[in-house]
């Protein structure tokens, strides 16, 4: 069994947001003598922490590098894309949410088919490298959300409370799945921001081996709190230490499957945010009735 | 190590369910055949399913004839399963067992995070109930939707293309069980080889081949049949 110490480790931000992750084989993929399908990269750009996680489906035969590709492009888009949007003094929720909502998903879903036909050329197959995709970037403005196909994003606040801020795609049930590999698979992508919470919180994201390796949501979701409680005690570095033993145990007795987790970490604000929430939208909604439209990157100046 | 987060681990339940055709025509050779077959595979998905260990696998059997009735009801993992010998005599409403493993399908008890269950209908006639009705309860249920769903056609009488309506799609045929021997192959292979591919699925598109819910590995060929050992 072994971890991506890679992408193990927690580093802090001048605003004291933390973020690490891990990931391992899946203990069927050990028996099966199959590569770990799931990957997973944490970024720390100035304020702004980036996770990012993809699962690549098992019947693809390329699918362990379509999912390296998934976290690779979008980590590098997402890190732009905070950057446009503060060139243009735009960091601010909405914009987040409208630019993330258009022109941001066609950019991701774009760059990863760009990035596969590098790797496998131009008569690569997508079908051939598909994957999930689920991200998280947290500033000290705002935290942006998005999921493409089956896996968690859980939000824990203060009390230990958790909410999954983006529901469960219908679509997956199972062991199917929506993928960066389909046909106008940008629209299958969700994508939601909302103001970074003043109260203490933990972001996880997780591939979905986690989440099927307890009989229940209710059973899953405790790990929420249970991180919570393990970062205040250890900081998210000493969490960041043991999650190759976690993650090996919960594959080897629950789904066997590849399992990557990733985990932002938001301090209490140390004085009132000033900005308002903002009434967003359902992103649900936003993604269904958005045209498919050609889209150049975001750059300074342009409208939302 | 602290303290591992979250709930108790589990492991994931694979359900696989026999649906037996227990009909007058069944009578004699054909009903002793296929309880001699199953009780047969019975080690052999043991086998199987202690090579898997983050799969639970589940069986149970549901007999039909004049209506439809649990024979084995509860859902016992394999370790425990033993076959108990089924009797044959009356009617062939298949559509109703078809109903009654519906029930079972429902989400919930049946969780989201469970594999696709394997459905093995065995059949030598002809509906004699409103099968249609049934496969529609069935397929409502997006576990009987996702399910394996095998059929074995047990001698020349049975119809082909209700098992097939029941496959669900062309990847696969009803497997044609003509003598004893070939009926225990065939259960062995869906006990076995269809539990395996079933109890380790491989992720995959919406785009995938419409009713193929998991890739399976090819039956076995039908070995020349005696004309003097045919049912």
């Amino acid at each position: 069994m072994s971890g991506d110490s890679g992408a193990l480790g927690a580093t802090n931000t001048p605003r004291a947001l933390s973020g690490a992750g891990h990931k391992v084989i899946g203990a069927k993929h050990v028996r099966d003598g199959r590569p770990c399908q799931d990957d997973l990269r944490v970024e720390h750009a100035g304020d702004v922490t980036v996770v990012a996680l993809a699962d690549g489906h098992g019947s693809c035969v390329h699918a362990d590098v379509g999912a390296r590709l998934a976290v690779e492009v979008t980590v590098a888009a997402l890190v732009a894309f905070i950057g446009n949007l503060r060139s243009e003094g735009r960091a601010d929720v909405r914009s987040a949410h409208s630019f993330g909502n258009h022109p941001l998903r066609v950019q991701l879903v774009r760059a990863w088919a760009e990035a596969v036909r590098e790797v496998g050329g131009a008569d690569a197959k997508l079908m051939d490298y598909g994957s999930t995709l689920i991200f998280a970037v947290a500033t000290p403005e705002l935290l942006l959300l998005g999921q493409l196909g089956d896996g968690d994003i859980l939000l824990v606040n203060a009390a230990g409370a958790v909410s999954r801020p983006i529901p469960t795609d219908p679509a997956c049930f199972g062991e199917e799945t929506p993928s960066l590999c389909l046909p106008e698979a940008w629209t299958s992508l969700r994508v939601l921001a909302m103001p970074l919470p003043d109260e203490e919180t933990l972001v996880l994201l997780s591939t979905d081996g986690y989440g099927k390796s307890y009989a229940s949501d209710q059973e899953f979701e405790r790990i929420g709190p249970d991180y919570l409680q393990m970062v205040r005690e250890l900081g998210l570095g000493g969490v960041a230490a043991h999650l190759e033993e976690f993650l090996t145990t919960v594959t080897h007795g629950g789904s066997g499957d590849d399992i990557a987790l990733g985990l932002i970490y938001i301090p209490s604000a140390p004085s009132p945010v000033t900005e308002a929430p903002v009434s967003i939208p359902d992103p649900v909604e936003v993604a269904a009735d958005e045209p498919a439209v050609e889209t150049s990157p975001l750059e300074p100046g342009e409208a939302p | 190590m602290p303290k591992l987060p979250g709930g108790p681990l589990a492991t994931r339940p694979l359900h696989f369910i026999f649906i037996a055709d227990c009909s007058g025509s069944m009578a004699g050779d054909k009903i002793q055949a296929l309880n001699h077959a199953i009780r047969e595979a019975i080690p052999h998905m043991r086998d199987v399913a202690r090579g898997n260990p983050n799969a639970e696998v589940l069986v149970r059997s549901v007999k039909f004839s004049a209506g439809a009735q649990w024979h084995q009801s509860q859902a016992t993992n394999v370790e425990a399963f033993e076959w108990k010998d089924l009797s044959a005599g009356g009617m062939t409403d298949m559509g109703q067992a078809l109903t009654l493993v519906a029930g079972t399908l429902k989400t919930p008890p049946m969780p989201e995070r469970a594999l696709p269950p394997v459905l093995v209908l065995v059949s030598d006639g002809e509906p004699t109930d409103d099968f249609d009705s049934g496969l529609r309860t069935l397929l409502a249920e997006p576990w009987g939707k996702k399910a394996v769903r095998l059929a074995i056609a047990i001698g020349e009488g049975a119809r082909l293309d209700v098992l097939q309506r029941f496959i669900g799609h062309n990847e696969l045929q009803p497997l044609q069980a003509n003598n004893a021997e070939q009926l225990v192959r065939f259960i062995r292979w869906a006990s076995t080889a269809v539990l395996q591919a079933a109890s380790a699925p491989a992720s995959q598109t919406q785009a995938a081949p419409a009713g193929v819910n998991v890739p399976l590995p090819p039956p076995p060929v039908a070995a020349p049949t005696d004309p003097n050992d045919v049912w």
